[in-house]
């Protein structure tokens, strides 16, 4: 199996990084054996002919959920309803509402449920090392009714899943530790990059969302920017897969910042004064709303406001289908080598 | 003698640099020289980080190297009525933004370069260029060309009273298309019609494009971008600051703690007149394009009609991409699902229609592009609720009268006459209360309207009945109502159907039109007849 790389750094102890890159295969593998897709394992881009070196393009969009139909306010307090482009965030109020910090997140689901599968003190040593300080109950993390200690591995990540709307430390009541909304998931995002790749020139490649039936929300930032960008890279002859570790970065923050009248390049980190920090690989953003910042002239009320200019990227590798081993390219399927590939994780 | 050549180079070169650059106040105009005065005032990230102290350097990788610096960045995107078309042998149009900082000068939405390249290399000795001073709150424009005969930069005019300026001082100058003197993207919003974005990408602007340009291969096209970004990272950060700015200059903070508007007529233009436009579209292909190297087709799916085409959904009901405040009105929103176009029935409308781009029939990338009201306009009249400059009622008021012409109104422009010079209000923030309505203005409005005795059934007295309801947002929001409820049983009904799509294609063809004919906005059409497809 492919040396997947842990996305936050903190999948410890070992069998924590194993049942990640367990379920991490599992979609590769699903979509790269998807008949016609140019979707292919990374494995194959390690047996580019000497010289050949793949792409990396970034595909990015906006944070800001462009389908929300209410305003800043409620898209903030309504994350599982509104907040749909593969970023959560949570913010942090004073007594007197007004804001003191947002964390925006785009860590997967799956990766707590990882931790999870290991055993409760994996999962809270994780939780620590992203909200240092947290405390979680077993209730918090699993509800009620429910001992994690007798408890299969399957049983306790299925269970951290179900239960991830409801744990405080996660829902924003406490903090915010991953993606939840029902559409911010790892799998719909293989679920999208995976039949993308499948050459389609009925359309045009900026339609081809329109032809993924539900697999891509065509009046989203995300899923369209993402299906249109791996639609044209099929077109042109290339064989793809979403670059290890497989996520959604943190890019920049847009938009004019200044603190007093003073203008800040928000997105350097060595001279901001902390306001604005990624961390965990780009898959965790923090802005600490000091006082007298503001956003294109205005003071900082919502995390909304905020996500309309953050960009986030996925990152997407290719390679010339020409340039590519036989056993990965499109039609072969059925390989022999392919095929120990995809068994390299277990049951294929 | 090679020491005496060097060193006579050098000395030139010296002599060279130390002069400065020449101001030009429109096309044609005789060149003169900047006053020492002139320069020092000049604080814009182009003028501080390139022309200040290299006035003669017109390679178009060296100043953006410059302006780069060690850590800034730059972002290519690329815009054309021809986008669609990957032929080699054509030009295209390039925009290039800055992020990140150079000499502490943060360059993002600070500084902009425009020019033309085609399928090898960028064109030499043209450069357009705006740059915000940030301690004159305003947009400094420069350009690159040979105009004197020799290739050289010249200052074009700054954005001061840009708005005011007639359409014969307009002529031939940077403020012919910067209107209000702030950065223009006519394509603004999504699906950004003739730009590059994630929507449409010009795979042969791409290194890994099949049959893409040469260009594409080298640096500038590295860091080609969609005009996704360009909408939300550049122009409407940018234009929010311009906007607060222009109010902030026509404010004056009285004692009392209320503050006065000096000139109201000005600050309250974009609620009256349409002083510029955004294009917007449906997200389906039109699959008629002229260029698009195949066949007329049929849309790539059904035709969403926009709700900023029917009213002015941005403004109404707040919220979205742009960030208003708005008025509260979510009813304007369902207008996005009020039409929806089947391919069939699309393809026939502009069959019928016999539009033309560049003399042939079709029509624009995206289907049913059209003019909407601008978030120039738009955000200005959020801006002066927000400020409390005025109420949401009295916009309400304003917006009511014509409801179903967002852009270019025949109607609200003959209402601005009714507004003050000067009026009083209390400035506000986000959490402050509103004045209650009717405020001062809104009184003295009343009582310049009352003065006229308007005639019954005119502008003027549905304005003046609109203004002494004891809610105008109610009205509006009523109106908003009935206009979307005669919409859907139009639409619905087979009988009458067509004849209303017949009906609204035509409203369509009208405001191409009136962009491309206006005096004021055609100047906005730079290619002829490639902008908006029309009979």
């Amino acid at each position: 199996m492919f040396n997947y790389k842990d996305p936050g750094g903190t999948l410890k102890p070992g069998k924590a990084l194993a049942s990640y890159r367990q379920s991490l295969h599992e979609q590769y593998r699903f979509h790269a054996k998807n008949p016609n897709s140019a979707f292919t394992f990374l494995e194959a881009f390690q047996e580019l002919p000497t010289g050949k070196v793949p792409q990396v393009d970034a595909v990015q969009w906006s944070a800001f959920p462009i389908t929300a139909s209410g305003n800043n306010t409620q898209i903030d307090e309504q994350r599982f309803r509104f907040q749909d482009e593969y970023v959560e965030w949570q913010v942090e109020r004073t007594a007197n509402s007004k804001v003191t910090q947002i964390t925006f997140t785009t860590e997967f689901l799956e990766y707590y449920e990882a931790l999870a599968s290991v055993g409760v003190a994996a999962l809270i040593t994780g939780i620590k090392a992203v909200i240092p300080g947290a405390n979680p109950t077993m209730v918090e993390l699993f509800g009620p009714d429910f001992n994690p200690a007798t408890s299969t591995a399957v049983g306790r990540a299925s269970r951290f899943r179900s239960f991830a709307k409801q744990n405080p430390w996660n829902n924003g009541n406490k903090g915010i530790l991953c993606l939840a909304q029902q559409f911010n998931t790892l799998g719909a995002l293989f679920n999208l990059t995976g039949p993308a790749a499948i050459v389609n020139t009925s359309v045009p490649a900026g339609a081809i969302c329109g032809t993924l039936n539900n697999l891509c929300g065509p009046n989203r930032n995300s899923d369209p920017s993402i299906a249109t960008a791996v639609q044209n890279l099929a077109r042109s002859k290339r064989d793809l897969s979403l670059r290890d570790p497989a996520g959604i970065e943190i890019f920049t923050l847009g938009g004019i910042w200044e603190r007093n009248g003073a203008a800040i390049d928000i997105n350097d980190s060595l001279n901001n004064g902390g306001l604005w920090a990624i961390s965990r690989n780009g898959r965790r953003g923090v802005l600490k709303n000091a006082a007298g910042l503001t956003l294109d002239g205005d003071s900082i009320t919502t995390g909304a406001q905020v996500a309309s200019r953050l960009r986030v990227q996925a990152r997407v590798v290719s390679a010339m289908e020409a340039d590519m081993p036989e056993w990965s390219r499109i039609g072969q399927e059925a390989s022999v080598r392919l095929n120990q590939v995809a068994a390299a994780g277990g049951a294929g | 003698m090679i020491r005496f050549s060097a060193l006579a180079l050098v000395l030139a070169f010296t002599t060279l640099s130390a002069q400065s650059i020449k101001k030009q106040a429109r096309d044609g105009a005789p060149q003169l020289a900047m006053t020492s005065t002139e320069l020092s005032v000049l604080g814009d990230p182009l003028f501080r980080l390139v022309l200040k102290t290299k006035p003669n350097e017109i390679r178009f990788d060296e100043v953006v190297r410059l302006l780069k610096g060690a850590t800034g960045t730059e972002h290519f995107f690329v815009v054309d009525e021809k986008i669609i078309d990957p032929a080699i042998g054509q030009s295209r149009r390039a925009v290039i933004g800055f992020k990140g900082s150079n000499q502490g000068l943060v360059l993002v939405t600070n500084v902009m370069l425009s020019v033309i390249f085609d399928s090898n290399t960028v064109r030499p000795g043209f450069i357009e260029a705006w740059g915000w001073d940030k301690k004159l709150s305003r947009y400094n424009y420069y350009r690159l060309d040979k105009e004197g005969g020799t290739v050289s930069w010249k200052f074009r005019g700054s954005s001061i009273d840009a708005d005011k300026l007639t359409q014969t001082q307009r002529n031939g100058t940077c403020m012919a298309c910067h209107l209000n003197g702030g950065p223009v993207m006519k394509e603004l919003p999504f699906p950004w019609n003739n730009w590059n974005s994630f929507q449409s990408q010009s795979l042969y602007l791409t290194p890994g494009g099949a049959g893409h340009w040469t260009i594409a291969e080298g640096s500038h096209l590295a860091t080609l971008e969609g005009a996704e970004s360009m909408e939300t990272d550049f122009i409407l950060p940018a234009l929010k600051q311009f906007n607060g700015r222009r109010i902030e200059q026509l404010t004056k903070k009285n004692a009392d703690g209320t503050a006065s508007i000096l000139d109201g007529k000005r600050a309250l233009r974009s609620l009256f007149e349409t002083t510029e436009f955004n294009a917007i579209s449906s997200d389906a292909f039109s699959g008629l394009h002229p260029f698009q190297g195949s066949a007329p087709g049929l849309p790539s799916g059904v035709v969403k009609v926009p709700d900023t085409f029917f009213l002015n959904a941005n403004l109404f009901a707040g919220g979205k991409v742009t960030q208003y405040q708005g008025l509260g009105i979510d009813q304007a929103r369902d207008f996005a699902l009020v039409l929806v176009v089947q391919p069939a029935e699309y393809r026939k409308l502009v069959n019928d229609a016999a539009t033309k781009l560049n003399n042939r029939l079709g029509d624009s990338s995206f289907a049913w592009f059209v003019p909407e009201a601008s978030h120039s306009d738009n955000h200005m009249v959020d801006r002066l609720i927000i400020n409390g400059v005025i109420t949401q009622q009295f916009a309400a008021a304003v917006l009511a009268v014509d409801v179903e012409n967002p852009v270019f109104s025949l109607k609200t422009p003959a209402l601005l006459q009714f507004i003050p010079k000067t009026f009083r209000f209390s400035p506000r923030d986000n959490d402050s209360v509103p004045t209650p309505h009717p405020d001062e203005l809104t009184k003295a409005v009343i009582a310049a309207l009352q003065a006229t005795s308007p005639v019954a059934g005119s502008p003027q007295a549905d304005f003046l009945a609109l203004l002494k309801a004891p809610n105008p947002v109610t009205v509006l929001r009523q109106r908003v109502q009935a206009y979307l409820a005669r919409e859907q049983a139009a639409l619905a009904n087979v009988a009458t159907r067509e004849a209303e799509l017949n009906r609204l294609f035509d409203v369509v063809l009208s405001r191409r039109q009136e962009a491309l004919t206006n005096p004021l906005f055609k100047q906005l059409n730079e290619t002829g007849n490639l902008l908006f497809a029309v009979p």
